[in-house]
């Protein structure tokens, strides 16, 4: 028996699977995914129900799956899975400001060294017709300022990291 | 005539789609990042015009002058965004001897400045939105200047223009920030950090009217648009007619429109936008003196071509259309596919498309340049696809959207399908009772059926890890005979990535 521990918006569903049985929160379903002509298209069954289902691996654990014009991601883990190690990963320093997504950099309003106030503006990013503002969560000095003005960057790059006030 | 089409993505499919209709040559530009890309795959020639970065492409004035010229092109069509609105632009190609598809350089230099704009619609007739005509002045501090306004209002861009370098500042201490927010922004997009302050209109509707003119006198009025499904100062909902506008309001909607494309005497294709407020009063904003995004649904209950319009006056054809010969029928309705994280509070996404399934069938139209495996990039705008439907009426016009809404299926880019679908089926988008500030308070309720297709999408990856670690495809490939080695392969395809 396999025991699956799937997140998908926030909600918690537990699915157990024992040779050809299937039980979603304890409940046993008639659910069943046929792999069709195409990398990661299945045919979803449910009772009588059959859906196209896309589904993905996206990164370690995170699927995407598309099926009735949704998007959805879920996170799987699974019963001999340590979600502590997990848990290390996702902690992020609050000292470092990184790209929330890919642009590029507009402008950097800070140098190294500065002293920066609480909201000061750091960087501005432009991607795909957006601008951001990045500014500083805290009182602080800028250790180090990253990234330059016209450089491209990539999601999770790092663009400035500071140093908390004492 | 030889179309040289300065623009990519969906724009520059729908307008080489139309030179192919008309048996006219087309050339399509593309920066290094797009080679290979629909739009160059699609025109007879594709010259590439530069690097990735749009400034050294799509907006490089010089490299698309010489790639008209090296193609022999005679006209230049240029989409919208970019180079659309540029006046310098429009100059620089008639100087080369090529034709403008738009509106001459004159006409694009009065709309591009937004308060030149609004004294000309004033002198026309139109009625203007009170505020200084002059932009706010460097010198005088923002709050000398906050004594004197009432808030909230609107900062918005001189030159603006797509949405862009507008801010709202709600009371006096936001002003100043608003102002430097809003003058960087409009400083990035279009090297002119002027802004000038307008009166926010609350629960205003944006309505916009579709203007074709020959140049010489005559301006048809080809509907209107209903554009109040914003988020960011950025449409994602439109359609055709505006719901529930009375008879009367209509006649005055066009009747300024007119005003204004005769006063200009206007050439090709352009829209005057308006706001109307809940008392019914009707407010010229800006004329955007190009074809638009949501084209598409003027198209759809006209039944006219707007891009072959514009491109037979600019072939020199005349005008033959008369106002009395159009006739709207239906309504259609069209949602924009943006790549956009919702988990991510609708950053723009990226990644490569995987999967992709378009809802076809009566009604519907998908105007696009995605195809599997493309990757979809943060160098240009987030648009994917447009999903335009047309009903018999509003109401059927709904239900069409809310099946091929459905049916649409992409795989590896996230999107905003699922925020539009809950759009679509909110009960005051479907009474029609909705204005710009309609998403800003809206709160996506998560129906039943979405819940039950949650539960389906959990025990699907459940089954699909399952399958893939217990190698449970050779089992099935053993005993049932129907499942090929091809479809074990989708198995093992999960397997990769884990």
């Amino acid at each position: 028996m396999s025991l699956y521990s799937v997140q998908i918006s926030g909600r918690q569903y537990q699915v157990e699977i024992r040779g050809e049985q299937v039980r979603l929160n304890g409940q046993q379903v008639n659910i069943g995914l046929l792999p069709l002509d195409h990398p990661g298209l299945f045919c979803f069954t449910h009772g009588n129900h059959q859906r196209d289902m896309y589904l993905y691996h996206q990164h370690n654990g995170t699927y995407a799956i598309t099926t009735e014009g949704r998007q959805l991601v879920a996170e799987v883990q699974t019963d001999n899975e340590n979600n502590s190690e997990q848990a290390v990963d996702r902690s992020t320093d609050e000292d470092k400001l990184h790209a929330p997504m890919p642009g590029v950099v507009l402008k950097v309003h800070a140098a190294d060294g500065e002293m920066v106030g609480v909201g000061q503006l750091l960087v501005t990013l432009e991607s795909m017709k957006m601008q951001m503002e990045f500014r500083s969560p805290f009182e602080g000095k800028v250790a180090q300022v990253a990234v330059q003005p016209g450089q491209k960057v990539e999601k999770d790059t790092l663009l400035v990291s500071l140093e908390r006030a004492a | 005539m030889k179309i040289l089409v300065a623009n990519r993505g969906e724009i520059a499919l729908r307008v080489l789609g139309a030179c192919r209709e008309l048996g006219m040559p087309c050339v399509a530009v593309y920066s290094e990042a797009d080679r290979g890309a629909p739009h160059a795959r699609y025109a007879d020639e594709s010259v590439c015009i530069g690097p990735a970065s749009a400034s050294e492409s799509y907006l490089n004035i010089e490299a698309l002058l010489a790639a008209a010229r090296q193609s022999g092109a005679q006209a230049i069509h240029p989409g919208y965004g970019f180079l659309s609105e540029n006046a310098a632009f429009a100059h620089a190609v008639e100087q080369a001897g090529i034709t403008f598809i738009g509106p001459g350089p004159e006409t694009l230099k009065l709309t591009g400045d937004k308060l030149a704009a609004r004294q000309f619609a004033r002198q026309a007739g139109l009625p203007v939105l009170e505020g200084p005509d002059i932009p706010i002045d460097a010198e005088l501090s923002a709050s000398n200047l906050a004594q004197q306004i009432d808030f909230p209002v609107l900062i918005k861009a001189v030159s603006g223009g797509g949405g862009r370098g507008i801010r709202i500042a709600y009371n006096r201490t936001e002003l100043e920030s608003m102002v430097t927010a809003a003058r960087q922004e409009a400083s990035a997009a279009f090297g002119d950090d002027q802004v000038y302050l307008e009166p926010l209109v609350r629960q205003a509707r944006h309505i916009e009217v579709q203007i074709l003119g020959d140049g010489n006198g005559n301006v048809l009025i080809l509907g209107e648009r209903e554009c109040s499904i914003q988020r960011r100062m950025q449409k994602l909902i439109e359609e055709a007619p505006a719901p529930g506008l009375n008879t009367a309001l209509r006649q005055r909607l066009y009747r300024y429109a007119l005003q204004l494309g005769q006063a200009l005497n206007y050439r090709s294709l352009g829209t005057v936008e308006f706001l109307l407020d809940p008392q019914g009063e009707l407010y010229f904003i800006e004329i955007n003196p190009r074809i638009q995004v949501e084209h598409p649904v003027t198209e759809m209950v006209t039944g006219i071509d707007l891009v072959q319009a514009q491109l037979r006056l600019a072939d020199g054809q005349p005008l033959t259309l008369r106002q009395e010969q159009v006739r709207q029928h239906g309504a259609a309705i069209e949602v924009r596919v943006l790549a956009e994280d919702p988990q991510q509070g609708f950053l723009p996404a990226t990644g490569e498309i995987t999967y992709l399934n378009y809802p076809l069938g009566p009604g519907v139209r998908i105007d696009g340049a995605i195809s599997p495996g493309m990757q979809v990039n943060a160098e240009y705008d987030s648009l994917l696809v447009k999903i335009i439907v047309w009903g018999e009426d509003r109401i059927r016009a709904l239900a069409r959207m809310r099946r091929a809404l459905d049916e649409f299926q992409l795989g590896g880019v996230q999107t905003d399908l699922d925020f539009l679908k809950r759009v679509v089926e909110s009960p005051r988008f479907v009474a029609g009772k909705i204005d710009t500030t309609y998403l800003d308070s809206f709160q996506p309720v998560l129906p039943e059926a979405a819940l039950v297709l949650e539960k389906n999408a959990a025990v699907a990856t459940a089954l699909l890890l399952h399958h893939t670690r217990s190698d449970w495809h050779k089992m099935i490939d053993t005993q049932n005979k129907t499942f090929s080695a091809w479809r074990s392969a989708a198995w093992r395809e999960q397997m990769s990535g884990y």
